[in-house]
């Protein structure tokens, strides 16, 4: 393992704000690797900075200090070799699902017949093709969702960088998703942070569990998961999965009970 | 039956005031001349269109209005998006805007008679100005306003920042956009008339002053209803093109 | 932040004025266009005489009695259509008839029922001016949540209770973004009913006139000053009431 390239390698990144003349850490110090074709999700208590971490990865805002790098190449700006997903749906309302999925090669200057066949390879691959013609806002929750993952999946990137992509539906949907999404990143054999403050979607869906402190963070744990692939939503009833899952749940609230902040 | 009870009802209101026009016009409670009914009012209406004093004046007017505020447009929503996405430039236009707003800017129309005189260029350059307000306004407050997973969303999939500005930016920005270019249109039209009515000798405005001249009311009235309709159409033709182009709102 | 803008405006029209002065002295500009420091003079010369202030209380009186009257009248009928539903299935059709008419256009008409007199003026800003209020207020109340009144009826508020305190305050910023919209119009119609028709008479608009016809660019570029002055001015009043009464509106500015 330690011979071969992490897919995502994070050295020493610290983010400090500054609020005025205040500064405030964000972001203590965190190094992390994750090696290729891994499934790793962060967790973390309400505010600790997860999701500005995964912003810093995906190079949206800058970071303080430390280095990111994707396959060994150091990164500080957005680019397609980190496809990203975010909590809201981000395809164009303007476009059709087919166009949205098409846009990221349309602009690299992918030709359009090869075009085509990507774009029709992941529509059905998320099971959504016959929705090709349809805008955004006729689809439900669940669907963007799907379509959003169709399109970071189209322009090929090197890792997927999620931000609590599920955060937004309901529960029976949710479930569904986390299903899919194991089935369709099985398939791609991608890398993928994943983040998320869902403790059993986290365990459910992940190799490794990389669990933050409160504010300014640090990393607590990393917990690897070895369930057997593909996993089934039964897996959430037997002993092992509760055991993780209760783990993981006193660690988070060792820190809501350190930080003395019972706002919600 | 009941439907059509219901459409009688729901617009009462102007049934009443017709009503009561008419029975005003027709007890001659004023001279016929200065209250006349509505009917011959739309008589001497048609009139004007089929004797080609409409056709005479209609175009010159509506030239002004959409070359001023086509230029406003050309020259307003590009600002407004850049203006969102560049702090400095912000910085210069915002205090010339926030100054400029809410000054009645027609006022400068005797200034600009004297500058490029009476013609179609101090018209034009007075609907540029009064139009340009409510379209970098609100572009600029719908671009500020644009999600940023939009750009993100944008960056991340290898677009150039030209591709993001004109291919996320202005789309994303399109439907407040129209919500100024709607505001500006009528404004324009409104202009145009005043103008022609201060000094020229074409015009709807013009017509209308004209048609003043002579006293009877029913000329007068009829102009502005004509002026009334060219307006209606307008936001019509807008309404149009706002559905055709913003589809998705 | 806004402070750092009204410093950039001030020196934005220090510079601009600088420049005016400078293109008048070195006469790269036509005469016409006069200099800062000329129409300066003017203006003290006209606030001495006391001139500027008997033309400038006309104008106002006819705007604010106009503003004024379309306030009163348009957030009564507003609230009014709002909240009784007959009612603004009443007004309605009224509104969309005669919202999109030029009111512009119907100052010759205004003239010949009731001459060329305030009558006339404070009729046709009224016209202008009152849709505007008329429509924000209406769609503010139509946009109060329905939580808000299913609360207080909940807590025993009377109807009469609930227009007066959870309609209107609701509204408030709706009306107020209407007022501001009628104010300005108020000022341009103003100046166009005083540029309209006749020139004797006292008002800014008449001063712009009068000077144009003795090419006196100096004394239109005071008179158009003041009216810039005059929009400005209650431009300001208005957002500072309104910060005032809405102080908890995530918008007030």
């Amino acid at each position: 393992m330690s011979t071969q390239t992490p897919a995502i390698d994070i050295e020493k990144l610290r983010k400090v704000y500054t609020r005025g003349k205040e500064e405030v850490t964000a972001i203590q110090e965190i190094s992390l690797q994750i090696p290729e074709g891994k499934f790793v999700s962060i967790v973390g208590p309400s505010g600790c900075g997860k999701s500005t971490f995964l912003h810093i990865v995906g190079g949206f805002i800058p970071k303080s200090t430390g280095t990111v790098r994707i396959r060994g190449k150091e990164v500080d700006k957005p680019g397609p070799d980190r496809g990203m997903m975010f909590q809201e749906s981000a395809l164009f309302p303007w476009k059709n699902v087919y166009d949205n999925v098409a846009w990221g090669l349309e602009v690299q200057g992918v030709e359009k017949a090869k075009r085509d066949e990507i774009v029709e390879h992941y529509l059905k691959l998320v099971h959504l093709w016959d929705f090709r013609n349809n805008l955004p806002s006729e689809l439900s929750g669940g669907m963007k969702q799907r379509i959003s993952l169709a399109r970071v999946l189209a322009f090929n990137p090197d890792v997927l960088l999620m931000d609590e992509p599920f955060g937004a539906l309901d529960a029976q949907t949710r479930e569904k998703m986390q299903v899919e999404l194991q089935r369709i990143w099985q398939e791609s054999n991608k890398s993928v942070m994943f983040v998320t403050h869902d403790i059993d979607e986290a365990v459910f869906l992940s190799d490794i569990v990389v669990v933050f402190s409160g504010r300014p963070a640090v990393i607590k744990e990393i917990i690897e998961i070895d369930f057997a692939r593909p996993r089934q939503l039964d897996v959430h009833k037997t002993q092992e999965f509760m055991d993780i899952r209760n783990h993981i749940w006193d660690l988070l609230h060792q820190e809501h009970s350190k930080s003395g902040e019972d706002e919600f | 039956m009941k439907k059509g009870w219901n459409i009688i009802v729901q617009y009462q209101s102007l049934i009443w005031i017709v009503v009561a026009w008419e029975i005003i016009a027709f007890m001659q409670v004023m001279p016929e001349r200065l209250f006349p009914s509505l009917g011959k009012v739309v008589v001497v209406a048609i009139d004007l269109i089929s004797s080609g004093m409409l056709m005479e004046n209609l175009p010159t007017t509506l030239f002004r209005v959409f070359a001023g505020f086509a230029l406003a447009a050309v020259v307003g929503v590009p600002l407004g998006l850049l203006m969102s996405r560049s702090a400095k430039l912000n910085d210069v236009m915002q205090p010339m805007f926030s100054l400029g707003y809410p000054i009645p800017r027609v006022a400068l129309y005797p200034i600009l008679v004297f500058i490029l005189g009476l013609g179609s260029a101090s018209k034009v350059s007075l609907i540029f100005i009064e139009c340009l307000f409510p379209i970098v306004l609100n572009t600029y407050y719908g671009a500020t306003r644009v999600g940023k997973i939009y750009l993100w969303a944008g960056q991340n999939m290898g677009a150039s920042s030209s591709q993001i500005f004109w291919r996320i930016l202005l789309p994303a920005t399109m439907p407040t956009i129209f919500t100024g270019l709607k505001i500006a249109l009528p404004l324009a039209f409104i202009i145009a008339v005043l103008t022609e009515m201060i000094g020229s000798t074409v015009g709807m405005g013009y017509l209308l002053s004209y048609m003043s001249a002579s006293l009877m009311q029913e000329k007068v009235l009829a102009c502005v209803l004509l002026i009334t309709l060219v307006g209606y159409l307008l936001n019509l033709l807008l309404q149009v093109i706002q559905r055709k182009y913003v589809f998705w709102q | 932040m806004d402070k750092r803008l009204h410093k950039i405006a001030l020196i934005e029209v220090v510079v601009l004025l600088v420049l005016w002065q400078l293109l008048a002295m070195l006469q790269w500009i036509p005469e016409y266009l006069s200099s800062p420091a000329v129409i300066g003079k003017e203006l003290l010369a006209m606030v001495m005489s006391g001139d500027l202030f008997s033309n400038a209380a006309a104008s106002l009186y006819r705007s604010l009695l106009g503003f004024l009257l379309v306030a009163v009248v348009g957030i009564v009928l507003g609230i009014a259509a709002g909240y009784f539903k007959p009612i603004g299935v009443f007004f309605t059709p009224i509104v969309d008839v005669l919202n999109p008419v030029p009111k512009i256009a119907l100052l010759p008409i205004l003239m010949v029922w009731f001459g060329i007199s305030d009558t006339t003026r404070v009729l046709l800003i009224f016209l202008t001016a009152f849709f505007p209020c008329f429509i924000a207020t209406q769609d503010g109340v139509h946009g109060v949540k329905q939580v808000y009144v299913w609360a207080a009826q909940n807590m025993g508020a009377s109807r009469i209770q609930i227009l007066w305190k959870i309609i209107l305050p609701a509204a408030l910023p709706k009306i107020f973004d209407g007022l501001r919209v009628s104010l300005g119009l108020t000022f341009v119609m103003l100046f166009s009913s005083e540029m309209i028709g006749s020139s004797n008479g006292l008002g800014l608009g008449f001063m712009i006139l009068t000077a144009d016809m003795a090419g006196r660019t100096d004394l239109m570029f005071v008179s158009i000053f003041v009216i810039a002055l005059l929009g400005f001015l209650f431009d300001r009043i208005l957002l500072a009431v309104r910060a005032r009464l809405l102080w908890w509106s995530e918008n007030r500015g």
